[in-house]
């Protein structure tokens, strides 16, 4: 029995140079500080993983782990998070993904899972109920992330499986991991991180549950809980259109990218549109585990050049940054286009990020043909994003030049394209536009992650205080910021705002749990010992910005049509919210009130000058 | 003959309904001890059909029951108010005939309690059926 109730109690270690594993407990310290999800790994990658580490070498851990909610009838508790040092950014990461793995590795009797280390050869981890076992992958080297996981399901009934693809082994620095037929932990190069540690899978299965102190009053709950998802107004849409239905409320704002976040218009990309996305290709509506919203999408293309793919989405991301970025605007190449991100296992969204960027260069004449491999890498060239993406994917030609994402192509290419290398620390911009969303500016800067949109989405909140203004967005995002900590730490989807609230999220972590949690006081403390990370990796107020183009080239034309993003004006008001000094760095007065005092003795001892 | 009846072009594979069921029979979230089952398809070509993708699997309370018929104990018998088959706990000695029998493997067997189970209609009011966000299933009364 765990110290708290709705833990496994649980965390397998699994170290791959030596070739052990062990399980290690889940203190109550742990579980009543952090929750769970992004909370631990905050922690433990703080405690564990020295600064200056190489992101892609023996002494960088990946984190795999789940909440205490995780594996109940708790609405949208699909997920889970994996948390490294991000070998695209240099500073921490984390990304969630759904589907049923984080359920499953709850009922093989664990709550996470860290590997550290370095494997000589290909190893896939095996947990089932309580157990782990180091496991020769020879034969799955090289399969595709779906061949991969088709392979390990016939091998282990009933089992779940966390994989990587080509992509991942090669160390493309935006690989990701996948679970059940597509669904990825996407951002920041986790699947790189596995990679380099020649650890193709980790396949978890058992028949363990998960209980709550009261029976009768947590059916209560969820009763209550069900029933205020049935009756949010807006499920029917969501449900209809799944995460595309953004991709018409963007482009009327102006705010999805086009064309490498030129600001520009694109014709056609009505195209783009939910309706058109159903009738062409979607098949099924698909929920991930425990999750009575399916915005999950079953696509097959039916007719066309890429007919017979099939696929879960596009969604919205992938739509704006394979899609209307690259100024592709026929859903069937975009969704041709996602698969085989899917299948190599890399981010649909930093691969439509770097692509965009290599367009315009290509397009301005600073990358020819003769740099490309051949590919006439126009915008709008369904066959040149596809051979992009085939390129990217192997790390093959132009696709190793692209593999870093547009930061690093920048540095190499020169000739001012840093200007329009649209990322933060390293990391692609999601399909927003700062300069027609400025908020979402400030999220870009200040993510712990570099420009990770899923730190604090602010589309909503920004449309009811107008999109360019400065004013009360600090506000916001310091606001969303912090409750994306406690989604994360939970583990609960995003949309689970469709029904309930942080109130309701923190009812029902109690009712699971039996136990109080000081929830204002923990996501903020996450969020500042995430920064503490950053700033020992000697990341700062400097590194907290947006590209040129986002803050001096006016948009050309649409509603924001003139802005630029006041980048400065919102850092200079936002770092007091988190108590942080004026570079970025967080104060000795914010520590102790976050119980983070050890940090204190521990920065001051690396040099690290705190302001009081 | 009361029984559950399943739509699988609209169930779109959460599982709710085998968390819920274990939880409300075992008292806890365990799909492998639910007593319906959620078949996930996503490997799916161009010949796939909506209904062959995310396929419920639930008990069809037969009639005549196979799992009664070849009962040793007689121990699955035909409940007066749901008119569902139950089975009676203290005379089940978990032998697993009737899960060998049982023609769509609904019948679990607990090893644990020397018993068999099986769908007993949470009594009348389902809860599979009252927390399914598709509507997906439904009981019926034929």
């Amino acid at each position: 029995m765990a110290v708290v109730n709705g833990y496994c109690g649980k965390i397998l270690r699994a170290n791959l140079t030596k070739k052990t594993t062990r399980v290690v407990p889940v203190t109550r310290e742990m579980a009543l500080e952090y929750i769970g999800g992004r909370g631990f790994a905050s922690r433990m990658m703080y405690d564990e993983l020295k600064p200056g580490a190489d992101p892609l070498g023996p002494d960088n851990n990946i984190y795999v782990l789940t909440g205490p909610i995780n594996g109940t009838a708790v609405p949208f508790s699909s997920r889970y998070v994996v948390a490294t040092k991000s070998p695209l950014t240099g500073t921490y990461t984390r990304s969630l993904s759904g589907g049923e793995f984080s359920a499953r590795l709850k009922y093989a009797g664990f709550d996470g899972i860290v590997v550290e280390g370095k494997a000589d050869k290909p190893v896939y981890l095996c947990l089932e109920n309580g157990s782990a076992e180091i496991r020769d992958a020879d034969n799955l080297w090289g399969k595709t992330t779906w061949d991969t996981e088709e392979t390990l399901r016939k091998d282990l009934r009933g089992s779940k499986s966390l994989t990587i693809g080509p992509a991942g082994e090669q160390q493309v620095l935006f690989a990701s991991v996948f679970n059940d037929w597509g669904r990825s932990a996407g951002g920041g190069g986790t699947g790189a991180v596995l990679g380099a540690k020649r650890l193709k899978a980790i396949v978890v299965s058992g028949q363990q549950g998960v209980s709550v102190p009261n029976k009768e009053t947590f059916l209560e709950l969820l009763r209550e809980s069900y029933a205020a998802v049935k009756s949010h107004p807006g499920v029917p849409e969501r449900v209809w259109k799944g995460t595309t239905m953004t991709v018409e409320t963007t482009n009327k704002l102006g705010i999805i990218p086009v064309r490498n976040f030129s600001g520009e218009k694109l014709e056609g990309a009505e195209n783009l549109y939910s309706e058109i996305f159903r009738e062409k290709l979607v098949l099924h509506d698909e929920s991930c585990f425990s999750c009575p919203l399916p915005c999950g999408k079953l696509s097959l293309v039916k007719t066309g050049p890429y007919a017979g793919t099939v696929l879960q989405g596009p969604q919205f991301e992938t739509i704006g940054l394979l899609g209307t970025n690259c100024g592709i605007i026929n859903i069937e190449t975009v969704a041709r286009a996602n698969s085989l991100c899917n299948l190599y296992g890399i981010d649909t969204i930093e691969t439509g990020n770097v692509i965009g960027f290599a367009m315009e260069c290509f397009e301005k004449g600073i990358l020819t043909k003769g740099d490309t491999g051949g590919i006439d890498l126009r915008f709008g060239n369904d066959d040149a994003l596809i051979e992009a993406i085939e390129a990217i994917g192997q790390k093959k030609g132009v696709g190793a030049l692209l593999s870093g994402g547009a930061e690093r192509a920048a540095h190499v290419i020169g000739q001012d394209s840093i200007r329009f290398a649209m990322s933060t620390k390293g990391k692609g911009f999601a399909a927003y536009d700062p300069r027609a969303l400025v908020g979402m500016g400030l999220i870009y800067a200040t993510a712990p992650t570099g420009a990770n949109h899923s730190t604090g989405p602010t589309l909503g909140g920004e449309k009811g205080l107008g999109l360019t203004t400065n004013k009360e967005k600090p506000e916001l995002v310091y606001k969303n910021q912090n409750s994306y900590c406690l989604l994360d730490s939970l583990v609960i989807c995003s949309f689970s705002r469709y029904g309930l609230d942080d109130s309701s999220r923190l009812k029902i972590l109690e009712a699971v749990t039996g136990e109080h949690y000081e929830a204002d006081l923990i996501t903020r403390r996450i969020f500042s010992l995430e920064r503490l990370f950053n700033v020992r990796e000697g990341f700062g107020r400097s590194d907290d910005s947006l590209p040129w183009r986002s803050l001096h080239e006016p948009l050309p034309e649409g509603p924001s049509k003139g802005n630029t993003v006041r980048l400065e004006e919102l850092l200079d008001r936002y770092y007091p919210l988190r108590k942080w000094d004026r570079n970025g760095i967080p104060t000795i007065a914010c520590l102790k009130e976050l119980d983070l005092e050890d940090e204190i003795e521990n920065l001051s001892q690396m040099g690290i000058e705190l302001s009081p | 003959m009361a029984r559950l009846v399943a739509n699988p072009v609209v169930c779109s594979g959460c599982k709710i309904c085998e968390l819920i069921c274990s939880f409300w029979h075992e008292g806890e979230f365990n799909p492998s001890m639910a007593r319906i089952r959620i078949e996930i398809n996503r490997s799916i070509g161009p010949d796939t059909l909506p209904d062959q993708i995310d396929v419920p699997h639930v008990c069809e309370q037969c009639d005549p029951a196979p799992c009664a018929q070849i009962c040793p104990e007689d121990a699955i018998v035909r409940d007066s108010k749901t008119k569902g088959l139950l089975v009676k706990d203290d005379e089940c000695v978990g032998c697993g005939l009737c899960v060998e029998e049982c023609p769509f493997d609904m019948i679990l067997l607990n090893e644990e309690k020397e018993t068999v189970q099986k769908c007993d209609l949470c009594g009348g009011g389902p809860l599979c059926v009252s927390f399914c966000p598709r509507d997906a299933l439904s009981l019926e009364d034929d």
